[in-house]
């Protein structure tokens, strides 16, 4: 397929009018490590954006940097991480084997890829405080601002932030940094049946010693990771330093009465990120639901394998004989929404996220028709005819 | 505002009787009673609406947005009425909504840390509900005895413990929405996601643009083991600056970080007395929370910044009641400016921290150009300022030199790569600077939002855009109505 590669917002501008005025249709890609997301489209070209590649600003005082767009994840993470500082929402890397393409940060914002940290520090949406961006007419626009708190018209960054490509290609964003912790010290709890492992988590969320991830392993995902010998692991990880890391990772232990062990630097957040223990699905779900009710979906789909993040209120699913409507119609039942992660090229041409009713749909297309009136941008990748 | 259409006025009494028809006993249409509900609190604009409802139940907020839609009326949503920014101001041609009688909290469901409510619950009644079980609502607007949970969502409010805790938008889970056509739509809920675009995310900080909030789902958190606040005296209102900064450079983020120049510490003492040192040029209150242990070890890292840059005192609350009393004067700052002049303008533009000496001096210099006193007070981690303009409505010239006053300073916020807003929304006030930060294609691009949602501009027309702009068919384009250059309109 075509591939074109802008050097700049102009030229990116210029490719999107120029398909718009020839009935063209964009995929929108930076690295395209996140190609297998979303449903299965045909575009007439890819409008790539991995030249686009520079820190534009960068003030660690003011918790504020501002990148282009098809600016290498890694690279940028790195460069905060030299002023000590990271991104709050722990921008999840979801990479299945063998290794793609390097994220860019453009891509993991409009894919919404936040990690264990989301619970307590928000998402991507949380973080994303302006950006600039060319819409499906080729007009190049900015939104939100520069400065942390902006409330100066609609806040479109919180829009940007999980619209897959849809509505517009943001060339250049604003993000919200975050001091780097210390370190971090997790509490683990083994051998807790999911509905114990729920419930504990539950209660850590909801004490003060101000946890940043909740997580939950049965014995098949341990075993896939060949970590050690559990029938399950819940683990409540702690940033920050030493002494205070340690002072809550106990405190909560007592509080929650149970055996537990500490562990510096567990590596297994890194692996639940990356999606470690489900590389071999071939049919991979992500729900989000209420966080009581991730025992009781969890039952309902009978999987395979599945991982627990966000104190249940993340489910990542590898689903028995569960077909894509049975699994809708689960989130649905239980409050919540299930997007496809990884399946055939016949499943991706179905429903990949969570139907709509009808009246958010029809909004939801006046929405994509406000941005890109022609459909040039991704069209279809979140819904048919957005 | 947007030209009354005569054809309403002509038939406001079969609109009123019809709306009585929805919501009995809800209905206000008499003028005396009509003048309750002519501003918010900006109070320099006022207009009397064509008539007030006050609905109690989500459908018959639907049913008179239906109404309103069918019969081309415009409606304007009201909460509490404390909007700063004129967003509540009503319409001679328009229904004003009230969603004060919306006042039940439906659901509290620790368990998964949330909240469902009614609109014109307020702020504070949120907390009140869970605090008994140890959590708390965080967003804390200071007017959270008064405000309502369905015009933070509109405004996108926030509070002094948004610089770790986030403004409204971070704390939400879901709402409610009425469209203009009465449909209504959820979105969210009680997961941590909603599916779809995030739309959560757009209606929030709408001003009332896009829709009717006729329920919200919010966040609880867990209330922190330990607060403590402690009050720093600085020789000026830079060096209180500089130690906010390092603060954040050591890889801080105390719960909460406010300034106050001599002005505002002088009008706080003579209000209500709470100690505030009478030698500092400014000072600075920082609240920090956690776990005991974490709170006194950050403190003392704190109290070692602060003493390096300069401070020539630095106390720290042994107690909760200390802790309030701390926090009592920054609390009565507005009141207590609010008594020495009779009028007050507050301003609320954010900067990058970096310049704020510069554009703090700058304002100083322009409070003396035009003789009117500008108080300094703000929520300094995240550069928001709120300088209070002081006037005198009465005396000749004075709300044109305080608008104008106004409009400079919001200039100098953008031209120092800040913002208009940080928390009390454009509105009418702000609405015809919105150019100095945004081109003419950026804001096409935000009314044409507008126009997916509300195509026929029913919905609170008239504010956050300094043009009407007419939605062709399928909100898909638009055409400008002579929009009016900044310099001809000082507004404010
Ligand atoms: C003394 C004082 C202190 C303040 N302090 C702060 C502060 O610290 N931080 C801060 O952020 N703000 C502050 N404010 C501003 C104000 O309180 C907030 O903007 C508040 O959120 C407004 O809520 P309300 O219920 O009064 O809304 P209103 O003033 O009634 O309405 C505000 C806007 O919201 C819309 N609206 C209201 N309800 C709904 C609904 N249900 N659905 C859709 N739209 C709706 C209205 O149309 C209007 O545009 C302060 C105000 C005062 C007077």
């Amino acid at each position: 397929m075509q591939v074109l590669r802008p050097e700049s917002e102009a030229e990116a501008a210029a490719l999107i009018a120029e398909a718009a005025a020839n009935n063209r249709t964009l995929s929108i890609e930076g690295g395209g490590s996140k190609r297998h997301l979303g449903r299965l489209t045909t575009p007439s070209a890819v409008l790539k954006l991995d030249a686009l590649r520079e820190i534009v600003s960068y003030e660690p005082e003011e918790l504020v940097i501002t990148v282009r767009a098809g600016t290498p994840l890694a690279e940028v993470e790195a460069a905060l991480a030299e002023r000590n500082q990271c991104f709050g929402f722990e921008p999840a890397s979801w990479s299945f084997e063998p290794a793609a393409a390097a994220a860019t940060i453009g891509g993991t914002i409009a894919a919404g890829a936040a990690g264990s940290r989301r619970v307590v520090l928000g998402g991507a949406r949380d973080h994303l405080i302006g950006f600039r961006a060319v819409n499906g007419a080729g007009e190049i626009f900015k939104a939100g601002g520069k400065v942390v708190k902006n409330v100066t018209g609609y806040d479109l960054p919180k829009l940007a932030a999980g619209s897959f490509g849809t509505l517009f290609t943001m060339t250049e964003l604003t993000l919200r940094t975050y001091p780097r912790a210390a370190t971090s010290l997790t509490l683990a709890v083994e051998n807790l049946d999911v509905d114990s492992g729920c419930a504990l988590m539950r209660r850590a969320v909801g004490s003060r010693f101000e946890a940043t991830g909740f997580c939950y392993l049965p014995r098949v995902a341990i075993e896939r990771l060949g970590l050690r010998q559990a029938s399950s692991l819940t683990l409540i990880r702690f940033e920050g330093d030493a002494e205070s890391t340690d002072a809550r990772a106990h405190a909560c232990g007592e509080t929650l009465a149970v055996p537990f062990a500490t562990v510096q630097h567990d590596d297994t957040w890194r692996l639940v990120q990356q999606l470690k223990s489900l590389q071999a699905s071939q049919v991979l779900w992500r729900l989000s639901v209420p966080p009581t009710a991730a025992v009781g979906a969890i039952a309902a789909l009978r999987p395979e394998c599945f991982v627990v993040d966000w104190a249940g209120g993340l489910l990542w699913v590898e689903p028995g004989s569960a077909s894509p409507r049975d699994v809708h119609a689960v989130a649905r039942q239980f409050g919540g929404h299930a997007t496809l992660f990884r399946g055939s090229d016949d499943l991706r041409r179905g429903d990949v996220f969570q139907p709509l009713d009808a009246v958010t749909a029809a909004l939801t297309k006046r929405l994509k028709a406000a941005f890109d009136p022609h459909g040039v941008l991704n069209p279809g990748r979140m819904y048919d005819g957005v | 505002m947007p030209e009354p259409k005569a054809d309403v006025f002509a038939r406001r009494s079969a609109l009123v009787e019809a709306l009585a028809r929805l919501v009995p006993e809800g209905v206000v249409a008499d003028q005396d009673a009509l003048a309750a509900y002519d501003c918010d609190a900006l109070t320099a604009y006022r207009q009397k609406p064509l008539a007030v409802v006050l609905p109690t139940t989500a459908d018959e907020v639907s049913a008179v947005l239906a109404l309103c839609h069918r019969e081309k009326v415009r409606v304007v949503p009201r909460g509490a009425g404390t909007s700063l920014s004129g967003g509540a101001l009503p319409l001679s041609d328009g229904i004003l909504l009230g969603l004060s009688r919306m006042s039940r909290i439906k659901e509290i469901d620790l368990e998964n840390r949330c909240a469902v409510v009614e609109p014109g619950v307020t702020n504070l009644a949120i907390t009140k509900a869970v605090e008994g079980q140890g959590f708390y609502y965080a967003p804390d607007p200071s007017s959270q005895i008064a405000c309502s949970i369905g015009g933070n969502v509109a405004e996108n409010s926030g509070g002094i413990h948004c610089l770790k805790y986030g403004l409204t938008t971070n704390n939400l889970l879901g709402v409610e929405l009425a469209l203009m056509t009465g449909e209504r739509i959820r979105i969210g809920g009680k997961a941590m996601e909603a599916g779809g675009l995030d739309l959560l995310g757009l209606v929030t900080g709408s001003e009332g643009l896009l829709g009717v909030v006729t329920e919200v789902t919010v966040r609880l958190l867990p209330k922190p083991e330990v607060a403590l606040a402690s009050l720093v005296g600085f020789p000026s209102i830079e060096t209180a600056g500089q130690c906010v900064s390092a603060i954040i450079s050591a890889g801080i983020i105390p719960a909460a970080m406010e300034i106050m120049d001599r002005f505002t510490i002088d009008a706080v003492e003579s209000y209500c007395a709470p100690g505030y040192p009478r030698d500092a040029a400014a000072i600075l209150i920082l609240e920090v929370d956690g776990i005991a242990g974490d709170v006194s070890r950050l403190l003392t890292l704190v109290e070692g910044i602060a003493r390096k840059v300069g401070a020539t005192s630095f106390v720290t609350s042994t107690d909760e009641r200390e802790r309030q009393r701390i926090w009592l004067g920054r609390k009565a700052a507005f009141a207590a400016s609010g008594r020495i002049a009779p009028d007050m303008l507050c301003m609320d533009g954010t900067i990058p921290r970096r310049e704020l000496p510069r554009v703090l001096s700058r304002i100083g210099e322009m409070s003396k150009d035009c003789g009117l006193p500008v108080a300094n007070v703000f929520h300094a981690g995240d550069g928001n300022l709120h300088p209070l303009i002081m006037f005198d409505v009465m005396k000749e010239g004075d709300l044109d030199k305080a608008e104008k006053l106004g409009a400079d300073i919001l200039k100098l916020c953008v031209e120092a790569g800040g913002v208009l807003t940080g928390e009390h929304g454009v509105g009418i006030e702000k609405r015809d600077l919105m150019p100095l930060m945004f081109a003419e294609g950026d804001l096409a691009q935000q009314e044409r939002v507008k126009c997916a949602f509300d195509p026929d501009a029913l919905l609170n027309p008239g504010k956050v855009f300094p043009s009407l702009s007419a939605c062709v068919e399928g909100g898909a384009m638009h055409v400008h109505q002579g929009r009016i250059p900044f310099p001809n309109l000082p507004r404010l």
